[in-house]
């Protein structure tokens, strides 16, 4: 095996566990892993958050380079999970160099599969039980739930189409005025646990500690590109609320 | 008691759900994530700050996490994302954007200091949980398939 595809099989896996949401540790204990394992202990390699910078045998004659450019994407946990597998195996030996890059590339179609409809009925059960934890009634629990799946429903849609800020924002703002439509027609309810309980699905928990643990294993670049991420995500679905709540009133003057 | 610690572990397993965990690790990341906010409510009744009680509910909730990692073979990061949530100042975003928006400057002051708080004590909490060695996990974890051998 030439240097080349080592490197190629440590890019593929190091911009999978990147685009999933892994730590740049990981990522990064991961490649030079895979780059020991297939004999290149001559190399170096330098991640960021969205990017991936190697080369291979610098100074030889089959030194070679890889750049990746990597977008913050969407958490995947069990990709996560699986490729650290796969490495393991093939550290193990219990899988051929070849045979660990086919199953590397053969993972995004028989994991993705699962989801859609699963999701969006668990963003609806996420959303009633932190309505419950955060101080809600019971009466809440369904309202929250609705408001969960409706989120969810609208985020997927939306999701490809306009950029990830732009859809917190009408989230929040979605849910804020949904929630008063509910309290509206039905006083019984509390305003202020639907719409806490709703956003925590917005909320950029996954973002904040990832960049907690990449500030502490000592990748301060990337802890502030996530840092920056969760706190304009913050931003917007605050943004959101304040919009929905100061355009009720005016919406609340139509119809009387 | 008993149902906030439900609903918590219902909530944990419903972004377990969201963000593609393993299966098996449902009920894992559902149990730590309860762990770490009945720890929080405990320690909120005992008359503690919430600062200080989420600082060490994050504790609690990361030594476990990286427990269950050791012992399960699979990332720290899936535990520890999922348990998180409930301790994430989601209701604190959304207080800070109605006290501006009802033009109460000094409570919505408040509550963004008690936003930073929060999330200060979870950062604080995450680094003081990975400064223990990762040897020890190993070494209990040994011990630990050995018991149940």
């Amino acid at each position: 095996m030439n240097s080349q595809y080592a490197l190629d099989l440590a890019g593929y896996a190091g911009e999978l566990l990147l685009k999933n949401g892994a730590e740049i540790f990981r990522t990064q204990d991961t490649m030079h892993h895979i780059l020991n394992h297939c004999g290149y202990p001559n190399h170096n390699i330098y991640i960021i958050s969205n990017g991936i910078f190697a080369t291979v045998n610098e100074g030889k004659e089959d030194r070679c380079t890889l750049v990746r450019h990597v977008p913050l994407g969407f958490v995947h946990l069990g990709m996560i999970s699986e490729i650290n597998r796969i490495v393991r195996n093939l550290e193990k030996n219990k899988l051929s160099p070849e045979m660990a890059f086919d199953a590397l590339q053969n993972l995004p179609a028989h994991i993705y599969k699962e989801s859609t409809l699963l999701s969006i009925f668990s963003s609806g059960v996420g959303a009633a039980a932190f309505c419950y934890m955060l101080g809600g009634f019971p009466l809440d629990i369904p309202f929250a739930f609705i408001l969960g799946y409706l989120l969810q429903l609208f985020l997927m849609i939306s999701g490809r189409k306009i950029p990830f800020f732009l859809s917190t924002l009408c989230g929040s703002f979605l849910v804020t005025l949904g929630s008063k439509c509910f309290t509206v027609f039905l006083p019984v309810l509390h305003f202020h646990s639907l719409v806490i309980g709703s956003i925590i699905i917005l909320v950029p928990g996954v973002a904040f500690t990832t960049s907690i643990r990449e500030f502490f294993n000592g990748d301060y670049l990337s802890g502030i590109i996530h840092i920056v991420n969760a706190l304009l995500t913050a931003i917007c679905i605050a943004a959101g609320v304040a919009m929905a709540l100061s355009a009720i009133p005016f919406i609340g003057g139509m119809f009387s | 008691m008993i149902l906030q610690c439900l609903a918590a572990m219902l909530g944990v397993w419903a972004f377990a759900v969201l963000f593609h965990a393993p299966r098996k690790c449902y009920l894992f990341c559902a149990v730590n994530g309860a762990i770490g906010w009945i720890c929080y409510l405990c320690l909120t009744d005992l008359g503690l700050g919430h600062g200080i009680s989420s600082l060490i509910a994050t504790i609690v909730l990361t030594i476990v996490s990286r427990l269950l990692a050791v012992l399960l073979k699979e990332p720290v990061t899936i535990f520890l994302v999922t348990g998180i949530f409930p301790l994430v100042p989601g209701a604190g975003i959304y207080n800070t954007a109605y006290c501006f928006i009802q033009q109460d400057w000094i409570l919505g002051a408040e509550m963004t200091i008690d936003v930073l708080t929060f999330s200060g004590s979870i950062a604080l909490g995450i680094i003081i949980g990975s400064i223990i060695p990762q040897k020890y996990f190993h070494n209990i974890s040994h011990k630990l398939t050995a018991l149940l051998r």
